[in-house]
């Protein structure tokens, strides 16, 4: 049986423990064949055995770790000593000898950056192209072997633009903004979770490249990122596409669900003008703050 | 038994007792959560105390908006980070095992030997996560967190927990694949 998206979604499922009845006996049928999802499976009850039998500290060393933090509570700080350098010999820590160990480094790593075979710079540069042009829609990004950080990307002419990211390996490519790597690489940086400003210059990035890809992550981000100016900006840059249904769907959700005023507040934007069922806008009008309520009755009235 | 609200309650009121109570109540989700960022038992336990010195400092910021036990987490969470920050050479040479107090309970002790060395291996691979990965991973198999509090400790959606999971076990079948 072959593996397919469906089976990553249930996989998904089961790790979080939604799956029901007949998913779950699907989801069984397939991985007796397929080692992928068999892995997955055995990995998730070994760590539920590991996370019911791991033992924590005995009784009598944490009535000992908690008299310390009680005796400690009402005393001044102590000032702490650089004690984490002390085992370093004194000679070590002169200023003089740092300097002359980071120029050897540096003479070092610049040899060896020169003896690195680009040959096989350009074959991994080439396989990874290969997996990107494989992925056709966000599950597939999620789900890539490769992991990109450090992103960047400027717009050269119509015909390239400057890539340049972290793959194992730090890269720096020029390629046409069509290139399926260049798309790959843009949808994961939008999924990036360490950092609010990678994923913010993403999304400014997405506006010069059309990609389904790029939508679905942006249409993603809009609904889940935890960082509030990340979804409004993923808003305004979905308004770019006031006729796209899968679009009008995700405001309609947001106008439903999110947290954020502001959030609402720029999805009735979007929705201004569109047309409802008058059961669906009666839910929509439903709102528990009321200048969101006020404006949804007066822009989206048909 | 008293409640946390009326813990926190009395220790505003200057009660160490009720402090010790609550240490007491939370000492294992705190040391569970030090040890998957401290790999030993020694360095769990110094976490786990430095962890409930900023509980206390910090309990005047506890406004009550959500769960003690989820604000506690965060805390623990940080507190953790921070450390193995600061100890980062020292924990480069440190390995989860049962030398630095890593042990597993279990009545089966044959079934218990045979997967042991996959479950410390598994332990291991955890530490290749990044931070908030490994968070949802020890909520989710250390602390037996539905997935909706998950998200709400770590202030994110369930679907971003589930994606986390998911990419997380992705990476750490990898390692147990090859322990067989």
């Amino acid at each position: 049986m072959a593996h397919s998206k469906k089976f990553d979604d249930f996989i998904t499922k089961f790790l979080a423990g939604e799956l029901d009845a007949d998913q779950t006996v699907q989801l069984r049928q397939h991985a007796a064949e397929c080692s992928d999802c068999a892995e997955m499976i055995a990995t998730h009850h070994l760590l539920l055995q590991s996370g019911a039998s791991l033992e924590t500290a005995p009784e009598k060393e944490f009535s000992q770790m908690r008299r310390d933090v009680l005796s400690k509570l009402d005393r001044p700080k102590k000032i702490k000593v650089q004690q984490s350098v002390s085992w370093i010999p004194e000679w070590f820590r002169r200023p003089s000898v740092a300097y002359a160990l980071s120029i050897l480094l540096l003479i070092g790593g610049w040899t060896a950056g020169r003896l690195v075979d680009s040959d096989g710079r350009k074959n991994f540069i080439g396989e990874i192209r290969k997996v990107a042009a494989g992925n056709t829609d966000l599950r597939d990004v999620q789900n890539s072997p490769y992991i990109y950080s450090n992103i960047s990307f400027k717009k050269i002419d119509e015909q390239q633009v400057a890539l340049s990211f972290d793959v194992t390996t730090h890269l720096d490519i020029v390629r046409d903004p069509d290139d399926p790597l260049v798309k790959d690489v843009l949808a994961q940086s939008l999924l990036n979770e360490e950092s609010v400003g990678s994923r913010l210059k993403a999304i400014a990035w997405a506006d010069e490249v059309i990609d389904p890809r790029i939508k679905e992550a942006l249409i993603y981000a809009m609904k889940n990122d935890n960082n509030a100016a990340v979804r409004m900006k993923a808003i305004h840059s979905l308004m770019r596409y006031p006729d796209d249904s899968e679009i009008q769907n995700a405001f309609i959700e947001l106008l439903k669900s999110d947290t954020q005023v502001t959030v609402r507040l720029a999805a009735i934007d979007y929705l201004a003008n569109k047309k409802f069922s008058p059961e669906l806008l009666r839910q929509i009008q439903q709102q528990p703050n009321r200048a969101v309520e006020f404006k949804v009755k007066k822009v989206l009235n048909n | 038994m008293q409640s946390d609200r009326e813990l926190i309650t009395q220790i505003r009121n200057g009660s160490t007792k009720a402090f010790d109570i609550l240490m007491s109540r939370y000492q294992n989700t705190v040391f569970r959560i030090a040890l998957s960022y401290g790999k030993t038992r020694e360095n769990a336990l110094d976490i786990s105390q430095n962890v409930f010195l900023r509980v206390y400092q910090r309990l005047d910021s506890f406004k009550g908006n959500s769960l003690f036990h989820t604000w506690l987490i965060r805390v623990a969470c940080n507190e953790s980070i921070n450390w193995a920050k600061k100890h980062k050479r020292h924990l480069n040479n440190e390995l989860f095992d049962e030398s630095n107090g890593l042990s597993f309970s279990g009545k089966n002790q044959e079934q218990e030997m045979m997967n042991k060395e996959q479950r410390i291996h598994l332990l291991r691979s955890m530490q290749e996560l990044n931070t908030r990965y490994r968070l949802a991973v020890v909520l989710r198999y250390f602390e037996n967190m539905p997935v909706k509090q998950i998200a709400e400790t770590m202030e994110c959606s369930e679907g971003m927990v589930k994606n986390m999971l998911f990419r997380s076990l992705r990476k750490m079948r990898k390692h147990i694949s090859t322990v067989g």
